[in-house]
Parts: structure tokens; sequence; C-alpha cells
């Protein structure tokens, strides 16, 4: 009799136990945790995240506003938004993250579209590192206000190529080769390395900046000694304030610190916004008209107001997980872990309890990535050091809300430059490290293959 | 005995989970659907008609322009934004108006708008899409369709505001609304492209109303059937979301809590005809109107099965909203940058934290079936 009371006193606490791990560990349909939200329209990357204090959603009511506004170059009746340019890639941030999404890398008649930024760059006199381009800096910069000539203009061409899958199912990829015109500076040096950089989607950012640096780097293997074929490095950026390094987490080679630094130096580089952190207009040398433009203030955006972007761009929520029958989504995880997807889309974490906005403490997120660096092989290479970064080196992007960029915006165009149509595409550019997972994913039959995108399109 | 007892513990951990508790009776929720569709559909109609008869208005006036001309088109942009707020609550859950790809809200109500997108301004007098004939040739409603939010989400070349431009003009400081000479229709340069944008436009707009309403006509094969073929906890749901979040983050905050904070009058969404306020009681207005529906047979009856006194507190909360908004002196610019006082400005600032109130409450409705409005409990 005493055993069997044991017994079920035993029952009931495993079962009292199990209901608390499975609340521990989170809900892979709420891929952002309590900030998640229920959304899929044309605005699904618009929302605040569910959880925000009125405090957090005022801010992102006006970091919103600012994110959407025009500015204009000085001086202007409307003291507030004046300072834009000389030098610029777009006149407002959702000039490139239209409705807080991806952007798309063709115009028309082989022009880059705007959203589509190139980093440049010039190795130093001992032929290693990157330094900024003498009389261009370290972007090009295709617009400009009246008076001011824009740096150069970018054309794409797309070079076909041809493949097959072992089952013999056949497929076409697009290579891109950029063309810069136009070039008002002077000719571009000859060693000139050059990076396109694609402007993401904006949901959840928040809360990779809130997972503990130390876990990410749990992961960290550089020199393979786990011999899976897999390092995963971190790019260690100077805050130069702090005058102290931090493990870089924002930008497709995770070359800045936080959202605050990303924000300001996008403030800086693409809309010619002075800030704080970054007083000086982007003007090189030989820019006499870029240099001798009328200021709109000093800083040309407030403090509080570059706060408001910030937290607008920390609180944007991940919708909620498209539904999946449970045995499609079932096999679909299954065959993502089983390629090796999962060896660096790490699908899920816990954020730390450190983060100033307390609404992105301690979430369980599913955003698939380890925010680490990668080897992807030559075909992807941009041959351009960024920070610790090499030139064969990509930050593995999230993968959360992926399937909803064609309702936002039209399209899906994938990797850091939106040369893959769709999923399938993505997959088949990775290489070097990501090789064997490439294959695994080509080995698969069919149907199988379908699945997979299926459930990365559901994340 | 004890068998018993782990499995009573186990069905109310099944409870818990509160499913049975929470479904919506069969009978009021076909009433309340049905009433909601048909609400919709007259209300959509009502923004046809009046978008229509401006639309003939703007065909008269670029004939012949005159001051009463303006005037009367002025008038009737009123009355047409005017039945068009009472709708706005029917956006937000990717219905006909918003569905991805399909919807044409941004093309009838983007706002702010980045005037030197479209026209001219103080200071550029070649500014936009107007006066660049070279870029533009022509001005269509092809053309001012597919330039819409082209290069960002301020560069508004249609809809509601983008008409409200060009029959107001531009909002200066220290003015009251916009004060767009009528030589700008007759002898100033570019009259004919600007009177080609806006026959264009109204032309728009009524193609695009018209696309919504459609979509509400019953007895038809379109999503008014499969809305009211949907369960009922989707079709509730959708309503209560596109209240919530027009209360909250529309009203709230894009419309009320940005201007104040930015201390920009260019931020208020009626800039040019000074009409933000009473657009913003429209939307209230409307809101009402779906909650207690017509004939009583709005959603209200739905979380009034369950709690009664939690639907009459939401009724409550809808006019308390509502009588602040009437409330704050209008003009919304003069409140804005200070001219009012610091008595208007709280004024506003309460029906914020009204407004985020009744959302809040809204979602508390909600709760009782389980379902989700993207609202914070505080």
């Amino acid at each position: 009799m005493f055993k069997r009371n044991s017994f079920f006193l035993i029952a009931g606490v495993l079962l009292f136990s199990a209901t608390l791990i499975a609340a521990e560990t989170g809900d892979p349909l709420q891929p952002g945790g309590k900030t998640t939200v229920k959304i899929s329209t044309v605005n699904s990357f618009s929302l605040p995240i569910k959880n925000a204090s009125n405090e957090t959603r005022k801010r992102f009511a006006i970091g919103n506003a600012l994110f959407n506004q025009n500015w204009v170059e000085a001086p202007a009746s409307v003291d507030l938004f004046d300072g834009l340019g000389p030098l610029i890639n777009a006149q407002s941030c959702s000039g490139c993250h239209f409705k807080d999404g991806r952007a798309n890398p063709l115009e028309k008649n082989g022009d880059v579209a705007k959203g589509l930024l190139f980093r440049i760059s010039q190795p130093a006199a001992d032929g290693s590192g990157a330094e900024p381009v003498p009389a261009y800096g370290d972007q090009i910069q295709p617009l400009a206000i009246l008076g001011v000539d824009p740096e150069a203009k970018v054309t794409v061409v797309y070079e076909k190529i041809k493949g097959r899958f072992p089952d013999g199912e056949r497929f076409e990829l697009l290579k891109p080769a950029y063309q810069f015109k136009d070039l008002k500076y002077g000719p571009l040096p000859k060693n000139l390395q050059v990076s396109p950089r694609i402007a993401p989607a904006m949901v959840g950012l928040g809360l990779l900046e809130a997972i503990d640096e130390k876990e990410i780097l749990k992961n960290a293997d550089p020199e393979d000694k786990n011999k899976d074929g897999i390092s995963g490095s971190a790019n260690w950026i100077l805050d130069p304030i702090k005058n102290k390094k931090y493990l870089g987490r924002f930008g497709w080679k995770a070359n800045q610190i936080d959202l605050h630094h990303q924000n300001s130096a996008a403030f800086n580089g693409d809309l010619g916004i002075t800030s704080s952190l970054f007083p000086k207009q982007h003007c090189a040398s030989v820019q006499t008209a870029c240099l001798k433009a009328i200021t709109g203030g000093e800083p040309e955006i407030s403090d509080e107001n570059m706060k408001s972007v910030t937290v607008y761009t920390q609180t944007l929520a991940v919708p909620e997980a498209r539904k999946l029958e449970k045995e499609i989504r079932d096999q679909g995880e299954k065959l993502f872990a089983e390629a090796q997807c999962a060896s660096c889309h790490t699908p899920s974490w816990k954020t730390g309890n450190t983060h100033d906005l307390k609404e992105l403490r301690n979430q369980w997120i599913y955003p698939y990535t380890d925010m680490l660096l990668h080897d992807m092989g030559e075909e992807l290479a941009d041959h351009r050091p960024d920070g610790e970064a090499n030139g064969k080196q990509w930050r593995t992007p999230p993968l959360w809300g992926l399937g909803l960029i064609p309702s936002v915006n039209g399209h899906l165009r994938l990797l850091h430059d939106g040369r893959a149509r769709g999923i399938q595409e993505a997959i088949l550019w990775h290489s070097g490290e990501a090789s064997g997972a490439k294959k695994k994913y080509m080995d698969l039959p069919r149907k199988q293959r379908a699945v997979l995108i299926q459930f990365v399109e559901s994340l | 005995m004890k068998i018993l007892l782990v499995f009573l513990l186990l069905g109310s951990a099944t409870s818990f989970a509160n499913t049975e508790a929470a479904v919506i009776n069969e009978k009021t929720g076909k009433q309340v659907v049905e009433a909601y569709a048909k609400l919709v559909d007259a209300d959509y109609t009502s923004t046809v008609k009046e978008a229509t008869e401006l639309k003939k208005m703007i065909l008269a006036f670029v004939k012949s322009p005159t001051e009463e001309g303006l005037q009367g088109l002025k008038d009737q942009w009123k009355k047409a934004r005017l039945v068009y707020s009472e709708t706005e609550a029917f956006r937000f859950y990717g219905g006909p108006i918003d569905e991805a790809d399909k919807g044409p809200e941004g093309l009838l109500n983007a706002w702010p708008v980045d005037e030197a997108y479209l026209d001219y301004v103080t200071g550029k007098p070649d500014a936009g899409i107007i006066n660049n004939s070279k870029k533009f040739p022509k001005i269509t409603k092809k053309l001012l369709a597919e330039l819409n939010e082209k290069d960002g989400e301020r560069n508004i070349s249609t809809g509601y505001h983008a008409i409200e431009f060009l029959l107001w003009g531009q909002d200066q400081v220290g003015q009251l609304g916009g004060n767009r000479p009528l030589t700008d229709y007759s002898t100033a340069k570019n009259a004919d492209r600007r009177k080609a944008a806006l026959v264009a436009l109204s032309d728009l707009l009524v193609d695009h109303l018209t696309q919504v309403q459609k979509e509400w006509i019953s007895g038809k094969k379109n999503y008014r059937q499969t809305f009211e073929k949907m369960a009922h906890k989707d079709s509730v749901q959708k309503i209560l979301l596109g209240l919530a979040t027009l209360s909250a983050d529309e009203m709230a905050g894009e419309r009320m809590t940005v201007p104040l904070e930015l201390k920009d009058p260019e931020n208020e969404q009626d800039c040019f005809s000074d009409f933000t306020l009473d657009d913003y009681r429209a939307n209230q207005v409307g809101i009402i109107k779906i909650y207690e529906g017509k004939n009583n047979d709005g959603v209200k009856l739905i979380i009034a099965e369950k709690n009664e006194k939690l639907a009459q507190s939401i009724s409550e909360a809808l006019k308390e909203s509502l009588k602040a908004i009437e409330r704050i002196p209008s003009p919304l610019d003069e409140v804005i940058t200070g001219k009012r006082g610091p008595k208007a400005i709280e004024q506003a600032k309460t029906t914020v934290t009204l407004l985020q109130k009744q959302a809040r409450l809204l979602s508390q409705g909600a709760k009782l079936y389980n379902l989700e409005l993207n609202v914070q409990e505080e």
C-alpha cells in the first residue's frame, strides 16, 4: 500500500515537472517567445513585440515614424528632419527596409536597387586587411543631394549556372557580376575589394541582441577541434567609446556589436545623418562639395531620437510560425537536423537576463542562427576582410519569418546579395563549411527536399 | 481510488487549457458575424459612393476651375474621408483591404505624405512627379500606382492624402491647413499635369474602394462568403483584432503619440486639411458601431455571454474615449506645437491612455475565448 502510494506520488511529481520542463523549453510555433505576434498580412514585420510596455510602445511609435521619415537636405522649414546627405544610399530607412522587410536587389534593366549596398575597400600596402578607398570611403553612395555628385551607379549582369540533382532534376542559379559606372571621384583602385550587402528584414533583432555573449561563444570552434567540419568563429569589434572589444552580432559579417551602433552607422553612411556616435559626415577628402555642404545641426539626429530608432529596431516582433500538418513539420524538422542545417542554423536559444528592455529577457526563441561566422566557400566569398571576418566568412543569418517575405515584399530573393530566387537556390549556393549539408540536401529524394523547404518557409 | 485521483489531476490539467469553456455559442456567433459582414458591406458602399461623387466633381472642376469648385472639392473630400475613417477597424487582419499582395490599403490611405515626392513645395518649385515631365512624360493611373511607396513608406503618390495635398497644398507652420492657389489648376506651371494627377487619383480611389467593397457583397463567391463560413473563433478574432489594433497601435500610437512626442505637425494625419481630429473621431465612431452593432448585434454580444460586466465596461470605455477625443481642441497641429497650452497636450495624452485601455479591455474579452490580439496586459 505504502509503495503504491509513493508510486502515484512520484507519477504526480513527474507529471508536474514534465509540465514545468515543457514550459521551460518554449514553443517553436511562438518563435519570439512571449514577444511573438500573430499576424500574416502585408504588415507582418511591422508590429511591436506583444509584451511591450507602454513606455516601449511609445518609443516604438516614435521610432517607427523616424524609420519611415524621408530626411531632407538642410536647411529646411522642418528643422527636425533636415541634414540628409550630402552623399546617400536612400532618403529613409524604409527606403531599403520597406515595410521593415527585405530589399529586392534589382531595379530594372540591370540597375541595382538601392536596398543593395556595396562595401568597398582596398588592401593595405602589405596586401593584407581592408582599408577605405581614398576618394570613396568604405561604401558606394549612388545618390546625393542637389549640387553634390553621387559617387557611382551600379549595374549587374547575371550569369546562368545550370546544374542537376543526383536524381536528375535540373536547377539553374544566377551568379551576379557588378559594374561601377559614372565614377565621379576618379577611378577605383585595381585591387578594389567589393562586398555587396542586401537590406535584411528587421524582425527579432532585439532578441538576438539579448542572447548572452558567453552562450554564443560556447558554440564557437574556430579551429574545428571537434572535427565536425564546422568551425564558427566570432568577429571581435572594438567599441571606440568604451575602448573594448565586443562580440560582433549584426550585419552580414557580424561587424556591428549592437543595434545602437548598427543604426548610427547606417544613419551616417546611408542617409548622411550625423549622430553622437558618428559626428562627422561621410565625405572622403577629395569630395569637396560633400565637405562643404550645409549641416542640419550637430549632431543631425538627437540622442533621444536615435534611442527611439534603436528601441524600434529592438522591438519589431517576430510573427507566429505558419502552421504545418504535424507530420510534415516533424519530418521537416528531422531532415533539417539530419542534413546538418541545424549545425549553424541553431534552432533555439534562451535570451539572457540583462538586456535594457525587460520584455526581451529570458525568452525562449527560435531564430535558427548561431550568430557566428562560417566559411561559406569560394562561390559566395567577397574576398573582403571585415574586422576579424575573412573574405569567405559570413554570419549565419536567422531564418525566422523567411516564409513571410513574399507577402510583405513581393519577392523571396535570399543570401547577402539577393542572388538566390528562393530557399532551394540559397541552399545550393552553400559551400565551404556547409558543403556537407548541401550535399545531404541534394541527395534527398525530391519529395523530401520539398518537405525541408516547406519546413523552412514555416519558421 | 488512487488511479482515479491521477485521472482527476490529468483531467484538471486538460481543462486548464480551457478548450471547452472557450467555445463561441453557435447561434450568437452566426448572428454577430453576419451582422458584421452586413455592416462592412454597407460602410464600404458608402465610401464608394462618396469617392465617386468626388471623382465626378473633380472631372467637372478640371474643365473650368473656379474658387467655388475648389471649395466644393474640399468639402466633398471631407465627406468621403469621414466615411472611410469609419471603416478603418476593418483593417489589420488581412481581409480584402489589407490582404498580403492584393489589399489596396497602402494605395488608399498611406501617410504622412512627403509632399516633395508629388508636387512642388516652398523653396523647391520643380519638385515632385507632377513637375518632372522629363522622367514621367505622361501622368497616368498606372504610373501613380506604381510610384506609390516606391522608395520608402513616405513616398506617397496615391490615396486620400495625396488628393488632400493636391487640394489644400502644403501646411505651413503658423497657418491653418494648406492654401493652394487656384492658379495651380489654371495658369501655373504644369497645371495640366496637376489636373491629370487629380483626375487619375480620384479614379484610382474609386477603383480601389470598389475592389474592397465587391469582396463584401452578399451572395457572391467572395471574401464575405469565406468570412461567414470560417469557424466563429477565427472570424471573431479578426473582428476584435481590427478594433484593438486601430485603438492601440494606430490611434494611440502613430496618430497621437508620434506627433505629440516629435512635436512635428507634419506627422499629423490630415495635416493639409487640418481635419485630423474629425477623422480621429470617425475612427472611434466606427469602433463603437462595430462593437455595439447596428441592432445590438455587435461583437459585444459574444463577450457578454461569458462576462457581462466586462462587455459593459468596454462599452463605457469606448464612450469615454470618444468624449476625450471630442475634448481635444482643434486643430491638432496647434496642440502639438504647444500653442494651445499644456492643458490641451494633457487632454491629448489622456486620450492616448484611454485608447490603450480600451484595447486592453478588448483583449481581455478575446481572452475569454482564448483569442490573441497582440495587446499587452498591464
